[in-house]
């Protein structure tokens, strides 16, 4: 395919992106010129209201830009949930990083990076950009994940980066495999044996940026070392574009995955639920529970090909985002490094704003109606269940029983029972600000899931 | 605005302003406005308010003789759980008002729906206010049998939801168009084959079986029922078990007839085995909720039983009948013990049986007030328990008459458990220690008992009226059941 291109083009199509990232270098040396974190904030903030203010207003829906990204309504959609993911992000990050005393002016410009990376992944359509996207995406993540420079962030950033490297070969063995089958490195239907080898080895790479079973080694431990904001971003946005990257590859190869898919959805279901019952931290149980949802979302992609299913699958990824985005963000206003579920005591009772949120947060990952989270369930099983996928859907309902009981830990000890020793805890008026908007978008579209696609129609405005 | 759908919103709008303010008395105020809201719905009610065409979400609303008293009921317990929390020694009440009427809030729609998932919605969606009442205010284990009523619930309900599900897509492949009401189910339904019909009545009878609760899945109730607050405990037992006993009724009834007529007896046989194990169990308790709760296991068993109960392969219009009168029976006469129980609890804060004893010189109203609604429990001649159970007991007798003999057996016994309590708590010799602190009835309490007692004996004395209202509704069920 023949690329060619001019200036105006270049503008038109990538001036958002090409803009957002001056505004980001230029926050960023600024900030660290006058060593103020909140100088790079607000330019990131930009950069990142820019890529927002991109995916509602650009016209060209479903335009192949380079020929080799397709900016399709599930482009713009993941463009404009990871913005918003981002944006949540610095807020918390900053809030984080101040609180700390820390000059860390690189982290929001790591943000907007890790960002702009997501965003090309779900664009991509050949291996290659998808590649670079992807690990433009993570390299910023390795960094962000160290700025605690404590013995728990250390083992998670080097773990994370060695476990990423090492299913980058994966990707890039499947990658060479596929060139070798098909002779190209657009994502298209396999000629060979060698060519599935080679799609079936990305999209391990893939399911294990996404933090399925059994790939999913690494999510309790980084979870649980990396500072909170970075894993706002890291479960949210990840996870995010790791699964449209995914839903890319199935729909543009046009294979069936369905016994891969089988195994994922059964270990992660199993692993997380069960994994999640023994652990007596807060971020390890949110770590496990992630790991359950993986399976849950990987229910979504037995209906590749169906009508409905990737707006559902966008739906329960922008959901569960944004439960999980609220639930870290208010851990990550704790003070303790670890939170284990005795330091929660009586939260209820010194901050009943948070708390109330809190438990709004966690009662959308067990599913229970109200909330988000009951219809993202009852999509994921309205979706096997119409191909038949009878034993992962009754699994999966197993696994929401467990992890019920987990869920559930944390409320008790808020709710139930009374502090021993004081809370170490910030309060933070943006931060609550925006989990407030969290909880009540969990609400709407648990109990008015139309809204959602109805926005999902909307983006882009002018199309 | 008509008056089911301010029925609806007026303790979600209650809800949400107790956020805001604090005091318990906007409880009262709404629950009231909701009360007299209730009292304009007429059977025969029906409209649909389209929530989400995606996910086939629509409230239709829909009043017939089966729901009308058991929306009457709700409103009406929900109204006096609040007029007693005025007085009520409690710690976070503004906590406890937001709880309550978010309760309220979401079983009116269960009832009122005729659409299945949203009768799933918000049967599910109970849990989550509940578990915060019995797991904040309650007392003793209250953190273990908070966990036991959720994970019991749910694991019954989760299967439900997968069964709802299946026929939904069953229903979109057929038609091209998501639904869940009942009627387009039902016409799905018919296609099946017998043992997918079986497993998916399975999933519905299961969440409905935890609910209710049947034997061998009842066992969550006694620790909810004994360690929940007062209201909590009045609520759970007066309208929380109605909505298995009313969603068995009202939907896997009519969507599953055939397996029901060739499986009903099993489900007869656990009712009973549930009717005469919860008396015996009831004897031997030596707490005095838990010796209610125990008798609520019993006296759920006439309902399912009434339900099921068939003659040759027709059901008995009589067992549904009096399924229906024995539900709001139940309501008010366990969900008052509950209340009198728990108004004497807050005064000498224990509820062994053995601590009390001849307390009815110093307590002559709750005396007064526990026997009239004993005496209902058991079946006694002018008090609603009398019709509802003599219905249930002859549609037993006309199925099988070794049922018949049983089930009239199992109500010898709840007259014995109940009246001997009678005897050891509020007659005897008195102790003086207990009777040192125990006063009788305040105004209010009085006021919360009154209402409850007079519908005992209006039930009791003028069945025809209700059952004029109530064979509106039986008359769905045993179409559908008897073609």
């Amino acid at each position: 395919m023949e690329a060619s291109f001019t200036i105006r083009d270049l503008l038109e199509d990538w001036g958002a992106f090409i803009f957002s990232l001056i505004l980001g270098i230029s926050g960023l040396i600024l900030g660290r010129l006058l060593k103020k974190n909140i100088v790079s904030m607000i330019f990131n903030l930009f950069a990142l209201l820019t890529l927002l203010a991109f995916s509602i207003l650009y016209s060209g829906d479903g335009k192949e830009v380079f020929g080799i990204f397709e900016f399709d309504r599930f482009f713009f959609n993941s463009c404009f949930w990871i913005s918003v993911f981002g944006i949540i992000t610095l807020f918390v990050s900053f809030q984080e990083v101040s609180s700390k005393g820390e000059v860390f002016p690189e982290n929001f410009f790591f943000v907007l990076l890790s960002s702009l990376g997501a965003i090309l992944m779900t664009g991509s359509k050949d291996f290659l950009s998808l590649f670079i996207s992807k690990e433009l995406m993570s390299f910023n993540i390795y960094a962000m994940i160290y700025f605690i420079r404590d013995r728990y962030g250390v083992e998670s950033a080097f773990k994370y980066f060695i476990s990423s490297a090492l299913l980058s070969l994966f990707y890039l063995l499947g990658f060479s495999f596929f060139i070798i089958s098909n002779e190209t490195i657009f994502i298209s239907n396999p000629k060979s044996i060698l060519g599935i080898l080679g799609v079936y080895l990305v999209l391990f790479d893939l399911f294990f940026k996404s933090g399925s079973a059994p790939f999913h080694f690494w999510v309790p431990d980084v979870y649980q070392g990396a500072p909170s904001s970075t894993v706002v971003f890291a479960g949210s946005v990840v996870k995010f574009a790791s699964f449209l990257a995914i839903m890319r590859i199935f729909d543009l190869t046009g294979q069936n995955y369905k016994h891969l898919l089988e195994i994922i959805v059964i270990l992660s279901v199993i692993i997380g639920s069960l994994g999640g019952l023994v652990q007596k931290e807060l971020k390890r149980i949110l770590a496990y529970s992630s790991i359950a949802h993986s399976g849950f979302i990987s229910l979504l992609l037995f209906g590749t090909g169906s009508k409905d299913f990737k707006e559902f699958l966008l739906f329960y990824l922008a959901t569960y985002g944004i439960s999980f985005a609220g639930a870290f963000s208010v851990i990550s206003l704790f003070k303790n490094t670890l939170l284990y579920l005795e330091d929660i005591r009586g939260f209820s009772s010194a901050h009943r704003f948070f708390s109330l949120l809190l438990s709004v947060f966690l009662i959308t990952f067990t599913g229970l109606p109200l909330l988000s989270g009951f219809p993202s369930k009852y999509f994921a099983f309205f979706t096997a269940l119409s191909v038949k996928e009878v034993v992962p859907v009754i699994i999966s309902a197993i696994g929401s029983l467990i992890s019920l009981y987990f869920y559930f830990i944390p409320l008790v000890r808020t709710f139930m029972e009374s502090a021993e020793n004081k809370l170490d805890f910030n309060i933070n008026t943006f931060v609550g600000l925006i989990l407030m908007i969290l909880a009540f978008l969990s609400f709407v579209f648990g109990v008015y899931p139309d809204l959602f696609f109805i926005m999902t129609q909307k983006i882009p405005l002018f199309s | 605005m008509d008056a089911v759908k301010l029925t609806l919103i007026f303790p979600f709008l209650g809800a949400f302003l107790s956020l805001f303010i604090r005091s318990v008395y906007v409880g009262f105020l709404f629950s009231l406005g909701t009360f007299i809201f209730s009292l304009f719905i007429r059977a025969g009610y029906s409209d649909e308010i389209l929530i989400s065409e995606k996910i086939g979400f629509s409230i239709s609303l829909y009043v017939d003789g089966l729901n009308i008293l058991l929306i009457w009921l709700t409103t009406g317990l929900f109204f006096l759980v609040f007029l007693y929390a005025i007085v009520e020694k409690r710690e976070r009440k503004d906590e406890y008002t937001f709880l309550f009427l978010l309760l309220e809030s979401l079983l009116l729609p269960s009832f009122l729906t005729k659409n299945v998932l949203v009768f799933y919605f918000f049967f599910d969606a109970t849990l989550i206010p509940m578990f915060f009442i019995i797991g904040i205010w309650g007392t003793g284990r209250k953190v273990y049998s908070a966990y036991k009523f959720l994970l019991f619930t749910f694991f019954g309900s989760v299967f439900f939801l997968v069964s709802i599900i299946y026929l939904g897509i069953e229903f979109y492949s057929s038609g091209g168009r998501l639904s869940f009401e009942l009627e387009d189910l039902i016409k799905v339904v018919g296609q099946l084959d017998f043992q997918t019909k079986t497993l998916l009545f399975l999933g519905f009878f299961l969440a409905f079986a935890v609910k209710i609760p049947l034997i061998p899945v009842h066992v969550w109730l006694p620790d909810a029922h004994t360690e929940a607050p007062t209201g909590g405990s009045v609520i759970l037992a007066g309208i929380l078990l109605k909505l298995g006993s009313y969603g068995f009724l009202r939907f896997a009834l009519p969507l599953f007839p055939d397996v029901v007529r060739e499986y009903w007896y099993i489900i007869a046989v656990i009712s009973i085995a549930g009717i005469i194990l919860g008396a015996i169990l009831a004897l031997s308790q030596e707490d005095m909720k838990r010796l209610i709760a125990y008798s609520s296991v019993s006296h759920m068993g006439y309902i399912t039983l009434g339900s099921v109960a068939f003659s040759g392969d027709k059901i008995t219009y009589e067992g549904l009948q009096g399924a229906v009168l024995q539900m709001v029976n139940h309501g008010i006469a366990t969900g008052a013990l509950f209340f009198i129980v728990g108004m004497i609890y807050e005064r000498t804060h224990t509820r062994m049986i053995r601590d009390y004893s001849g307390i009815a010189r110093k307590v002559p109203i709750f005396t007064f007030f526990f026997f009239i609604f004993t005496l209902s429990s058991i079946g006694f001649p002018s008090t609603g328990g009398f019709i509802g159970e003599l219905l249930v007991i002859f549609s037993a007798m006309r199925s099988n008459i070794i049922f018949g003999v049983l089930v009239a057996g199992g109500a010898i016994l709840s007259a014995g458990y109940l009246l001997y309590l009678i005897l050891r708590v509020f007659f005897g010799p008195e102790k003086s220690d207990i009777n040192e602190h125990i006063k009788d009835a305040s105004f209010v309490e009085f006021l919360t008992l009154v209402p409850l007692a007079i519908f005992v004996f209006i039930i009791g004395i003028f069945p025809g009226y209700f059952m004029k209202i109530i064979s509106g509704g039986v008359e769905f069920v045993w179409k559908h059941l008897s073609q």
